[in-house]
């Protein structure tokens, strides 16, 4: 690989070289031109879409939110830009000491086990990166603090039942003022609670008082539906009772209708002819009685031998000879 | 020797520029700075910004933390007013105020933060002591004071810190209030305890509500059908003496022959297979049926 000719980059500078040799204000030119390019380019910074800014010149900050779009800041380390990508929505979890769920003691002294998640953004560019040392430590302890106090302030039943949305709700607020008051420039949007529970050694009783929960309401919609049936029964068996007692009345009601249409026409055949109809209504209500019945015939002024009947018919009164 | 001297001058100058150079200084938003003329601290505490002092080595430049710093300390066990053992995490948020004093005094964070430690403990266990468990814990409203009392106890923190420090203590709160592991057993006994209590109230309150339904049941069935029983009284009452009505119409035409009717219904519905009837033979009806056989039976 031996060879007269150095290489074309060699061949480049040192042409260059001899250029800048016979021409120094060119040389001088070029090396303005290329100090102004670079400072240029040291000058120039961009924020980006969903991004903020924070300027420092010499250190102290002279712009505390910077816009998206490209600008110009002093160069050669007299300026400072940092960026902050403040639109994006950050997430942090808060966990117990060991990293597991975080054990919280509830008001009415029991334990209660959750995990919950933060997010929030960074409102305040300049107090997010001067302000504060670490401001997700803070982030987080400012949540669990929150935490504590919400769940020191609440029944176990709340916490696992309704009182979730209350829960977050208090728990932002508070880890807010904290935030607020430590200047750290952060906005919570949201506090997640994704679950609560007791201990593992106590979750079977809190499942027990669901049980019973659910045997109790039972209990009560069985009363209710066995209420309803008795209810229709009785309603039903009212308006038989009802219905019987109209059948009866119409009942009564016709017959009476019968009987005076009856007696009408007995009357009016009466006076006709009054002794015929007597006798003959006598005879017929004889004829329909006396079969039935024992009929003992008495001389005219003759005691009557009265058998009270004690024995049945099996020793019927002889019937004494009619007279003639 | 021409070269050799112009080089030599060069040197010198760049060396001059750099000594001059540490006669400037920048301090960041984050710091503060000290300027210290042969250790012992001259004229104001400097804030950021660019700044000037005499070079090096007479004047050099301390420059200290002016964030917010979060400590977050470990969880200790305390005592309650009422003798009860807590488990008490808390965090503090601190800041240099007097960067001179702090030198001073602490130098460095890691020596502060065992200094704000040993304050806050002894605040701590005084503000827990004083306060039985309930003051801490409570469902009545306004009953939990955690934050109250740690708020008191980061204003006394706070006033030893800055006193003492240099430190300005911006917030303290307890982000841990527990049991310590050897109550836990305890607690999850009586919490279990308490469940079952609270499963046998929910199953009797059911069977109460459930009797009570069924004991209404009772009640509006019986008045349904008292009422019915009413109602069909009431109908029958009304056809009856409607029929009554009727009757008496009719037969007030003819009271007599209406008694003579009667009577003879009467006796059909009066005799029976036990009726023993006696007649004499002079009866109205005998006579009206003699004839050629004597049927007299």
């Amino acid at each position: 690989m031996r060879t007269d000719m150095p290489p074309p980059s060699v061949r480049l500078i040192r042409g260059a070289a001899a250029a800048m040799r016979r021409q120094p204000w060119l040389a001088a030119l070029a090396a303005a031109a290329m100090i102004a390019l670079l400072t240029l380019g040291n000058a120039l910074y961009v924020v980006g879409n969903g991004e903020t800014a924070a300027r420092r010149r010499f250190g102290r900050v002279v712009e505390q939110a910077m816009p998206p779009g490209l600008g110009l800041a002093a160069p050669w380390g007299i300026d400072r830009v940092s960026v902050v990508r403040s639109g994006e929505v950050r997430r942090e979890e808060v966990t117990g000491d060991d990293g597991g769920p975080l054990a919280l003691l509830t008001g009415d002294e029991n334990i209660i086990e959750m995990a919950v998640v933060v997010q929030y953004t960074v409102g305040n560019a300049g107090a997010f990166l001067f302000a504060v040392d670490d401001p997700r430590v803070l982030l987080i302890q400012a949540l669990r603090a929150a935490l504590v106090e919400t769940a020191a302030a609440m029944t176990v039943d709340d916490v696992l039942t309704a009182g979730k949305a209350a829960i977050q709700q208090e728990v932002r607020r508070r880890a807010q003022v904290s935030l607020d008051r430590a200047g750290a420039g952060l906005t919570l949007t949201g506090v997640n609670l994704q679950w609560a529970q007791p201990p593992p050694e106590a979750a079977q009783a809190f499942r027990a008082v669901n049980d019973a929960k659910a045997d109790s309401s039972r209990a009560v919609s069985d009363a209710q539906s066995q209420r309803e049936r008795a209810l229709s029964l009785a309603r039903g068996e009212a308006s038989t009772i009802a219905n019987a007692g109209r059948a009866e009345a119409a009942e009564r009601l016709q017959s009476a209708h019968g009987a005076t249409a009856r007696f009408a026409s007995l009357l009016a055949q009466r006076r006709q002819a009054r002794d015929a109809t007597d006798l003959h209504l006598a005879l017929d209500a004889a004829r329909r009685v006396l079969p039935r019945a024992h009929l003992v015939v008495l001389a005219p002024g003759e005691a009557p031998h009265i058998d009270l009947n004690l024995l049945g018919h099996s020793a019927p009164p002889a019937p004494a000879p009619p007279q003639p | 020797m021409k070269r050799p001297g112009r080089l030599a001058l060069f040197i010198a100058a760049g060396v001059a520029l750099l000594w001059l150079s540490s006669a400037l200084f920048t301090v960041d938003e984050t710091e503060r700075g000290i300027v210290t003329r042969f250790g012992r601290p001259v004229g104001e505490v400097a804030l950021p910004g660019l700044h000037g002092k005499l070079p090096w080595p007479i004047d050099s430049v301390i420059r200290v933390d002016a964030r917010l710093l979060v400590f977050d300390s470990e969880p200790v066990e305390l005592l309650t007013a009422d003798k009860k053992n807590v488990l008490l995490d808390s965090f503090l948020c601190w800041r240099i105020v007097d960067p001179l004093r702090f030198t001073q005094t602490v130098r460095t964070r890691i020596v502060a933060e065992a200094r704000l430690l040993d304050i806050a403990a002894a605040e701590l266990g005084a503000a827990v002591g004083a306060e039985p468990m309930d003051a801490f814990i409570g469902t009545a409203p306004g009953q939990a004071r955690i934050g109250a009392i740690a708020g008191r106890v980061a204003g006394a923190v706070d006033q030893a810190a800055r006193r003492s420090f240099g430190i300005e203590v911006v917030d303290l709160q307890i982000n841990g209030f527990f049991l310590p592991a050897q109550n836990r057993t305890s607690v999850i006994e009586r919490m279990r305890a308490e469940r079952a209590r609270i499963a046998t109230k929910y199953r009797s309150e059911g069977e109460e509500e459930a009797l009570k339904i069924k004991a209404q049941t009772t009640l509006e069935r019986d008045t349904i059908l008292a009422a019915a029983r009413a109602e069909a009284e009431a109908i029958r009452g009304n056809g009856e003496a409607q029929a009554m009505r009727w009757y008496a119409e009719a037969y007030a035409d003819d009271p007599s022959f209406y008694r003579f009717l009667r009577a003879l219904q009467a006796s059909e519905a009066i005799i029976d297979e036990q009726t023993t009837i006696f007649l004499e033979s002079t009866s109205p009806l005998l006579r009206a049926l003699r004839g050629p056989e004597d049927n007299a039976h």
